[in-house]
Order: structure tokens, then C-alpha cells, then sequence
């Protein structure tokens, strides 16, 4: 049921440029909108409360997962070849945003290793919250060999962990990968 | 969103000024290197570095070239960036290609002005960020990048010998506009 319930909290958001989509916290206060940027609003007024990223071209899928108490939010963005996963999260007064680092270094050289050649392409997916502060996340790995693989880990909010503020605006470390495995 | 040509679809005086390449009308010419253009006002232009890969191993990355098709196994008709509403052709256009993440982290969108530096020879060219990569990729060009800094490359895309590349790019300068009048080559 658990699990159930956070497949639900996970909407598929169609980036376009021509009509915004919505995709709506659990307590139905805030939605993420995906337009030519993606927004976290306020439902009740409107406001537009934190740039999550000022330019969707090249995307071709924007997934977003609310957590189930409405206050934390993970988004993974996929280009044609590659992707990022992005975070906001509320600390009782104001939204902040967030951005996974290169965190899969190591695995991403342990499968080159496995299934030859370098890295060409990778998308990620969430596969539900496990707690309210981590959900976990599959990817998939495809290497210039023509061969593929798939992977998961654990994203993990550490909300005390920023270190500080990169050159998009995004605070540093608040979201964190771990627990790699190849599947 | 940081496009800035979508309103000069029928303007092919514009067309030659607002890429990194000069969009060459014949798409059999790869002779690549000659006459790409690099922003107005120089490379004062572009002010402080946003990303910058340090040196590494190049690639070429050869999407948006139909004649590559068939031969690079990871080749896509479709770039990330888009020109005039159109894919940028890895044989005629001068690109770089970044991580998501690497374009977030930095500041840098699609569209920003960027240098491809040869690390052996010193050749350096001008080029504009217009395709996305996957995690942790770097060193990864265009075709007529790695022919203006003087990498050699197969027909499958694989380079000749091992060359190595700094690539830098330069965030929210997607605006500045291309000046064809000057080689967009660094001395």
C-alpha cells in the first residue's frame, strides 16, 4: 500500500512550450509547472515561489515525485541523452532548490568496465518514496559497446548538509545519491 | 528560455550571424574549421568563466550530421539545441556538448558561447553549448569543433591517436550574436 501510494505521488509531467502542466503537491498547496522553465506556484495565490530551472529545451521528459507529506519535491529531467535529477524542498518559511551532483561516478565506472566503452547515453526514473526524506531511483546506462544496463540507488534529502550555492543558484548537497547498485 | 532565434526563421542574413557556425548551405561541405563565428565584441564579451572542464579526452559527437547516420552507433538526427527551429549539423556547426547537470550546476543553458581548446597544439576555436550528454561526460565535440582545433576522427566518430581538450563555456550569453566577419578560431 506504501509503495502504492508513492507510485501515485508520482506524476509524469510532458514539458511543451506552448501550455504549462501542472503537477500538484499531495496537500494540494504548491504544483511544479513545466512551461519554457519549471515553477514551484502557490495554488492558493498564485505566486510563482522558486525557479526550479529556467530552461526546459533539449528536455524531452520531466518526471516529477512529491514526497508524501508535501515538502520535499524530486524531479528528474531527461534529455535525449542524458538527464539530471533536481530537488526543492520547504524548511517551514521559504522553498529552496537543490541539485544532485556527479554522484555516479563510480558505478558509471563500474559498468564500463562490465559492458565496454564509455558512457553515451543515461536516463533515470524514480521508483517511490521510501521514507519522507529518500526515494529511490533506476537508471538506465547505455555504452558505446551498444550494450546496456540498469542501476538503482537511494536519493537522499540531507537538508543540513548544504555546502553551499553553486552558479545556477541550486544549494550544493542537499540531495545525495548513495547505495548504487547495477541491477 | 534563453532561445533567441526563433523569430528569424526567414531571415538568412540573420541565419549566418546568430550561430556559432555560418550554417553553410551545401551539406556535403565538411570541410570543417573554416569560418565559424565568434561573438560580438570577442571574448570580452562572454565575461567570467561558468564551466570548464579542464583537460580531457575528446569525442566527437556526431548528431545532427544525416551523413553519420549508420555509421556512429550512438548517432541521433536531433540535437538538444536548436537553431532556426532546426538540429545543428555536428559537420557544419562548431558545438560543445555538457551533462544536465554540468549545465545547471554552472549556470549554462543551450545556446551559450563556449571554447573548445586543444590541449597539444594550443588551437582553440569558438563554439556555442547545443547538445546534452550524459552524467559526468566531458571533452565531448562536434565534428567541426574537433576539425578546427585539428583533431582527426574516423568514420565511426572515433578519434585518431588519443587527443585531449579543455572545453569552457560561458553562462547566459546565448544572446550575444555571431560575427561572421572574423575566423572564429583564438589566437
Amino acid at each position: 500500500m506504501k509503495t502504492t501510494t508513492a507510485l501515485l505521488l508520482t506524476a509524469f509531467v510532458a514539458v511543451t512550450t506552448a501550455q504549462g502542466k501542472d503537477c500538484r503537491s499531495p496537500d494540494g498547496k504548491y504544483a511544479v509547472r513545466a512551461e519554457k522553465t519549471i515553477t514551484l506556484v502557490d495554488l492558493s495565490t498564485g505566486a510563482q515561489l522558486l525557479v526550479i530551472d529556467n530552461d526546459t529545451q533539449g528536455l524531452v521528459r520531466v518526471e516529477v515525485a512529491w514526497s508524501p507529506d508535501s515538502r520535499k519535491v524530486a524531479l528528474a529531467e531527461d534529455a535525449q541523452r542524458g538527464s539530471a535529477v533536481l530537488g526543492a524542498w520547504f524548511d517551514g518559511s521559504a522553498w529552496h532548490k537543490t541539485l544532485q551532483g556527479e554522484d555516479e561516478k563510480a558505478i558509471i565506472s563500474q559498468a564500463q568496465r562490465l559492458y565496454g566503452g564509455r558512457l553515451v547515453a543515461e536516463n533515470r526514473v524514480f521508483d517511490g518514496w521510501i521514507s519522507k526524506d529518500s526515494i529511490r531511483v533506476k537508471g538506465t546506462m547505455h555504452f558505446a559497446s551498444g550494450r546496456r544496463c540498469e542501476y538503482e540507488y537511494t536519493l537522499y534529502f540531507l537538508l543540513h548538509a548544504v555546502t553551499h550555492l553553486d552558479r545556477g543558484g541550486y544549494e550544493v548537497g542537499a540531495i545525495v545519491g548513495r547505495d548504487h547498485r547495477l541491477l | 528560455m534563453t532561445i533567441i532565434l526563433t523569430s528569424c526563421d526567414e531571415d538568412e542574413n540573420n541565419v549566418d550571424l546568430l550561430g556559432g557556425g555560418p550554417g553553410s548551405s551545401d551539406p556535403n561541405n565538411i570541410a570543417a574549421g573554416d569560418g565559424f563565428c565568434g561573438p560580438q565584441g570577442g571574448s570580452q564579451a562572454l565575461g567570467p568563466v561558468s564551466f570548464d572542464s579542464g583537460v580531457t579526452t575528446a569525442k566527437i559527437d556526431t548528431d545532427g550530421n544525416l551523413l553519420m547516420q549508420g555509421h556512429d552507433a550512438t548517432w541521433n538526427a536531433d540535437t538538444s539545441g536548436h537553431v532556426n527551429g532546426q538540429s545543428v549539423n555536428s559537420a557544419q556547426y562548431s558545438y560543445v556538448v555538457l551533462s544536465r547537470q554540468q549545465m545547471k550546476d554552472s549556470g549554462v543553458n543551450l545556446g551559450d558561447w563556449a571554447t573548445v581548446t586543444n590541449s597539444a597544439t594550443g588551437q582553440s576555436t569558438y563554439a556555442r553549448v547545443e547538445d546534452t550528454g550524459p552524467d559526468g561526460g566531458t571533452g565531448e565535440i562536434s565534428q567541426a569543433a574537433g576539425s578546427a582545433v585539428g583533431i582527426q576522427y574516423l568514420s565511426n566518430s572515433d578519434t585518431v591517436g588519443d587527443p585531449s581538450v579543455d572545453v569552457v563555456a560561458y553562462a547566459n550569453t546565448a544572446s550575444i550574436q555571431g560575427d561572421c566577419s572574423q575566423v572564429a578560431s583564438i589566437q
